[in-house]
C-alpha cells in the first residue's frame, strides 16, 4: 500500500470593488499562490520548538501588506518572501483608514529585513468557513491607499500578501509571507472601497 | 502538506514510503488558525486555551487490521476453551508470569509467528483512527462475562497488558482481580517495563511447545504510552526511546521536522503475537472535543486516565507486517528477538 498521498494548502482570492452607493464589481476571482514562508510557520509550528510567550496567536493569519510593483521581477515564486513594492508608510495606508497599521521587521530568508508598515486583520474578520477553509476579509476602504504616487507618477495597486504574525514568538513581532496574489492595476480613490476575500483551504 | 516514514533496523532502512496526511489535519490547522483570544480573556481558567501545545501532535499509535483482534492473542480459543483456562491457572496460581500469551499455528516456513490480521483498512484521508471496522474482542471471562463490555475496540494496539496498567486504569471498572488480568492478556499489546516478567508459548499444529520470554517493553519503561495505546509526545528530549520526539529538519525550518519514535524488541514481539503492525497514526490534540468533555487545558498526560482527545493527522499503512521476524539458522524467529533488534520510526513533514 504504497499510497502517495499529499494534502495541498490553498488559497482563492476575490477582489470586489464596491463603491459608497453600493454597487459592487468584482475585478479577480482567482487562486493565490502559497509561499514557503507557509512551510516555515508551520514547520515552526509543529516542531513544539515554541519560544516561552508564545501563544497560538503567534501563528495565525493576521496581518497583510498591498503593494504597487508586482508582479516580481523573478515570478511569482513559492521562494518569495516579500511583496515587490509593498506600501512604505503609514500614511500610504491612509490616516484617516479604519486599519490598523503598525511597522514591523518581517522575517526574509533566515533573518529579518527592515520595517515596513503592516495592516492587522481583526478577528472579527477571520471566519471559518468549512472543516478546514479560512476566510479573511480584508476592507481597504474609501479613506485607504488613495492617490498613491511613485516618482511623481500615479502608483496603481497590483499586489497583495498574508502574512502569519510572528512564528519566532519574537519580543519585536515579526512576520512572515505565506501567501501572495499579483492583480490588475488598480488606481484606489476615495470613490470605493476594495474587499479582498481571501479563503485559504488547509 | 506531504510526509514520508523511514523504518530503520539498526543501520537498516527497511521501509521508506509516503504517508497519507487526512482531512483531520485540516481542521487541527483550521482550528489554530481561528481560535480567538477572547476565550482566554472569558474565564481565567482557560488561559492555556492559547497554548500552541493544544495543537500540535502529541502522540503516535499502532494498528492492525481489525480480523486480528479476534485472532493471534486475542483469541483464546473456544469460549473457557482450553488455552482460557490455561490463562486462569497462571493467575490464580500466581505464578512469578505476570501473564501468558498463547498462539497457534503451523510452523510452515520455520517458526517466525505470522499473524492473521485479514485485510487492513486501506489508506483513506477520511480516516479518523487506523482501523475503521469493528476492533473489540470478543471473549469470555472466568465470571462469564465479555471482555467486550468492558473494552470497545479503539481501533489501535491498546497498553492493557501490563497489570499494573489493567488493575488500576480507571477505563476498566467492575471487574473482579481475575477478569482484569484476564482482560488484559486477551487485550495486550505490550509487555511491562522493567524486568522481563511475560512468557509467550507457541502450541504447533503437532502439539509441540515453544516458549519464550519476552523482553520489556520501551513505551512501558518509559512510561510514554496510556492504556489506550497512545505514545506521547516528550518535549524536550531527542532519545526516541523515551517516546515520541521531534526535530526540524536541516538548518532551518524549510525543510520541515521529523518526529521519531523507537520500538524495543519486547514491544516488537509483543505486537507480533497480537496480530503484527500494519498502520501507524500520528495524532494531534483535538481541543474541541477536549472541551466538550469537559477537560480545561493543559492536559498533561496521564497512562491510567488519559484526559487527552485526539484528533488523527497523518497515517501510514503497510502490505507487511513491520514487526515480523525470521528464523536465523537453528534459532527460532519465535523467541529471536535481539535486544540490538529495535526499531526507529522517523516520521518527516512537510508543509510546502
Amino acid at each position: 500500500m504504497n499510497f502517495i498521498e499529499e494534502k495541498s494548502i490553498n488559497g482563492h482570492l476575490t477582489i470586489i470593488k464596491k463603491y459608497s452607493s453600493g454597487k459592487e464589481e468584482i475585478l479577480l476571482d482567482e487562486n493565490n499562490i502559497i509561499v514557503s514562508g507557509m512551510g516555515f510557520a508551520l514547520s515552526k509550528f509543529f516542531s513544539h520548538n515554541h519560544a516561552t510567550n508564545n501563544t497560538i496567536l503567534d501563528y495565525q493569519i493576521g496581518k497583510f501588506q498591498v503593494g504597487v510593483s508586482g508582479p516580481p521581477a523573478g515570478g511569482v515564486v513559492s521562494s518569495i518572501f516579500e511583496l515587490s513594492g509593498a506600501l512604505s508608510s503609514i500614511s500610504e495606508y491612509g490616516l484617516g483608514s479604519n486599519l490598523v497599521i503598525e511597522s514591523l521587521q518581517p522575517i526574509i530568508g533566515t533573518g529579518v529585513g527592515a520595517a515596513k508598515p503592516f495592516a492587522n486583520i481583526p478577528h472579527s474578520k477571520i471566519t471559518r468557513v468549512g472543516d478546514s477553509s479560512v476566510r479573511y476579509t480584508l476592507v481597504i476602504d474609501e479613506e485607504a491607499c488613495n492617490n498613491l504616487t511613485r516618482d511623481s507618477s500615479d502608483a496603481y495597486l497590483n499586489e497583495i500578501g498574508l502574512f502569519v504574525n510572528n512564528p519566532l514568538g519574537s519580543a519585536s513581532e515579526n512576520p512572515i509571507l505565506v501567501a501572495y496574489k499579483t492583480f490588475s492595476n488598480i488606481y484606489k480613490t476615495s470613490d470605493f472601497s476594495l474587499i479582498f476575500r481571501w479563503t485559504i483551504n488547509f | 502538506m506531504k510526509g514520508e516514514v523511514e523504518i530503520w533496523r539498526g543501520d537498516s532502512l527497511i521501509h521508506k514510503e509516503s504517508n497519507m496526511i487526512v482531512d483531520g489535519a485540516g481542521v487541527i490547522i483550521a482550528d489554530m488558525m481561528t481560535a480567538t483570544p477572547s476565550l482566554s480573556g472569558y474565564d481565567p481558567t482557560l488561559s492555556s486555551v492559547l497554548d500552541p501545545s493544544n495543537y500540535c501532535i502529541q502522540a503516535i499509535s499502532f494498528g492492525t487490521g481489525k480480523d486480528a483482534f479476534t485472532s493471534n492473542a486475542h483469541n483464546t480459543g473456544e469460549p473457557l476453551g482450553i488455552l482460557i483456562q490455561q490463562r486462569q491457572v497462571y493467575v490464580w496460581d500466581n505464578k512469578q508470569e505476570e501473564a501468558l500469551l498463547f498462539v497457534n499455528f503451523s510452523a510452515i516456513d520455520g517458526s517466525a509467528y505470522i499473524p492473521e490480521a485479514g485485510f487492513p483498512e486501506a489508506p483513506n484521508p477520511q480516516l479518523t483512527r487506523l482501523e475503521m471496522g469493528d476492533t473489540t474482542t470478543y471473549q469470555i471471562l472466568p465470571s462469564e462475562a465479555n471482555v467486550s463490555s468492558y473494552f470497545v475496540g479503539n481501533g489501535q494496539l491498546v497498553n492493557l497488558l501490563p497489570s499494573s496498567i489493567v488493575l488500576n486504569t480507571t477505563e476498566i471498572t467492575g471487574a473482579n482481580e481475575v477478569d482484569k488480568k484476564v482482560i488484559g492478556s486477551t487485550l495486550g499489546c505490550f509487555p511491562p517495563g522493567g524486568v522481563p516478567s511475560i512468557s509467550a508459548i507457541a502450541i504447533f499444529s503437532d502439539g509441540s511447545e515453544l516458549s519464550s520470554l519476552i523482553g520489556s517493553s520501551t513505551f512501558n519503561s518509559a512510561s510514554s504510552m496510556d492504556y489506550s495505546g497512545f505514545v506521547s509526545f516528550q518535549k524536550g528530549v531527542s532519545d526516541p526511546a523515551s517516546g515520541l520526539v521531534v526535530a526540524p529538519i536541516g538548518f532551518s525550518y524549510l525543510s520541515g521536522v521529523e518526529y521519531s519514535v523507537e520500538l524495543g524488541p519486547g514491544d516488537l514481539q509483543c505486537a507480533n503475537l497480537y496480530g503484527g503492525i500494519y498502520h501507524l497514526g500520528l495524532w494531534c490534540l483535538d481541543l474541541q472535543q477536549s472541551l466538550r468533555s469537559g477537560n480545561i487545558p493543559p492536559y498533561s498526560f496521564s497512562i491510567l486516565n488519559n484526559p487527552r482527545k485526539y484528533r488523527l493527522f497523518a497515517i501510514k499503512s503497510f502490505n507487511v507486517d513491520i514487526t515480523k521476524n525470521e528464523d536465523n539458522g537453528s534459532t527460532s524467529g519465535f523467541t529471536n528477538y535481539a535486544s540490538d533488534q529495535n526499531l526507529l520510526i522517523k516520521w518527516k513533514l512537510k508543509f510546502l
